[in-house]
């Protein structure tokens, strides 16, 4: 998997341009696969490492499913049902659009071989495109992070400049 | 007085037709706890189905201790493993979550605490992993740092954009 700044810049950084209501859902999609499927077994072994309790293998082996598409599509769907029912179709898809993007930057990568059940439960066979190391992230994270941010801060800039503009037209 | 789900005629003080704050007909709290445990249920299911898959050995590797000489000569990756010990100038002992293998090839390159991707074919007799391709993982630590990292901006830039509402949250573009 790519690191969580990669896959927030990919919604972000298109998203300084393409604002709309559905951003948010967007930019929380990017970041789901990993929040459900890495954060409570990192969390679970933390717990386990610090001799807190001792943490059952039925709880500590379910989460891997979590970050393919057969459990990430119904977990939209769970997650949307939190949103007022006029935003919730909209959150569904922003929140799916979101996790397509995250699947898509990952079967990027070259995991030997070790890739992604984008199948199951109809195949168990893995899949991945190989195409960059599963590092190559790291190394563009942070200028991704700063082009992102300048990008944002640029367009809004532009944005208030328009308004301003416009209001003095309006004179 | 107008009951819930029948259209006022009237037009005569009529309420907006939507109020995304007011849950609908329809949209009772009811049906949603049901919709939201029916796919609680789901998502539950399917992690026990994985579990077992993972604990029988057909996901993961755990299957090359379970099924030791079944899987002789097979194909394994042991992908971003760390190196628990080195157990002599040809072998190490590498963990991949609670499960702990060896591995024969040079170690001399290799240190505890290394994380790294092994690519090599199980070897039932010696049971240990023959490894073909070693790839180290120098960036994993950082790639920590990134997550954490990632976090940390999600949980600042959300709010911008997801806000709670009375019926439940809302999108702000």
């Amino acid at each position: 998997m790519a690191d969580l700044v990669t896959h927030l810049c990919t919604a972000l950084l298109p998203g300084a341009f393409l604002r709309g209501r559905a951003l948010g859902a967007v930019v929380l999609g990017t970041a789901l696969p990993d929040l459900i499927s890495r954060v409570p077994p990192l969390g679970l072994e933390l717990v386990e490492r610090l001799g807190v309790a001792r943490v059952p293998d039925v709880v500590l082996l379910p989460w891997g499913i979590f970050h393919e598409p057969v459990a990430l599509v119904p977990a939209c769907a769970l997650l949307a049902l939190a949103f007022v029912r006029r935003d919730r179709l909209l959150a569904f898809a922003g929140l799916l659009g979101g996790c397509a993007l995250h699947l898509g930057l990952d079967v990027l990568q070259d995991h030997h071989g070790h890739g992604y059940f984008l199948l199951a439960p109809c195949s168990l066979e893995r899949y991945e495109l190989g195409l960059i190391g599963s590092e190559a992230t790291v190394s563009i994270a942070l200028p991704l992070a700063f082009a992102t941010f300048v990008t944002w801060s640029t367009v809004a800039r532009r944005r208030q400049q328009r308004i301003f503009d416009g209001g003095d037209e309006g004179r | 007085m107008i009951a819930s789900g029948e259209r006022d005629t009237s037009g005569a003080m009529a309420p907006p037709a939507s109020r995304p704050d007011r849950p609908a007909p329809g949209d009772s709290w009811p049906i949603r706890l049901a919709l939201a445990v029916a796919l609680l249920a789901f998502l539950t299911g399917l992690g026990a189905w994985w579990a077992g898959l993972v604990q029988d050995g057909t996901i993961g590797n755990a299957g090359l201790i379970l099924r030791s000489e079944e899987r002789d000569g097979d194909r394994v990756v042991l992908s971003l493993v760390r190196v628990l010990e080195i157990r002599g100038p040809e072998r190490w002992r590498v963990a991949e979550g609670d499960l702990e293998l060896d591995v024969i090839g040079p170690a001399a390159e290799r240190r505890a605490g290394e994380e790294l991707t092994v690519v090599g074919r199980w070897d039932a007799e010696r049971r240990a992993v023959v490894a073909a391709e070693v790839h180290p993982a120098p960036g994993r630590r950082a790639k920590k740092w990134l997550g954490v990292a990632g976090l940390v901006a999600l949980a600042a830039l959300l709010p911008l954009w997801i806000r709670p509402s009375r019926g439940g949250l809302r999108l702000d573009g």
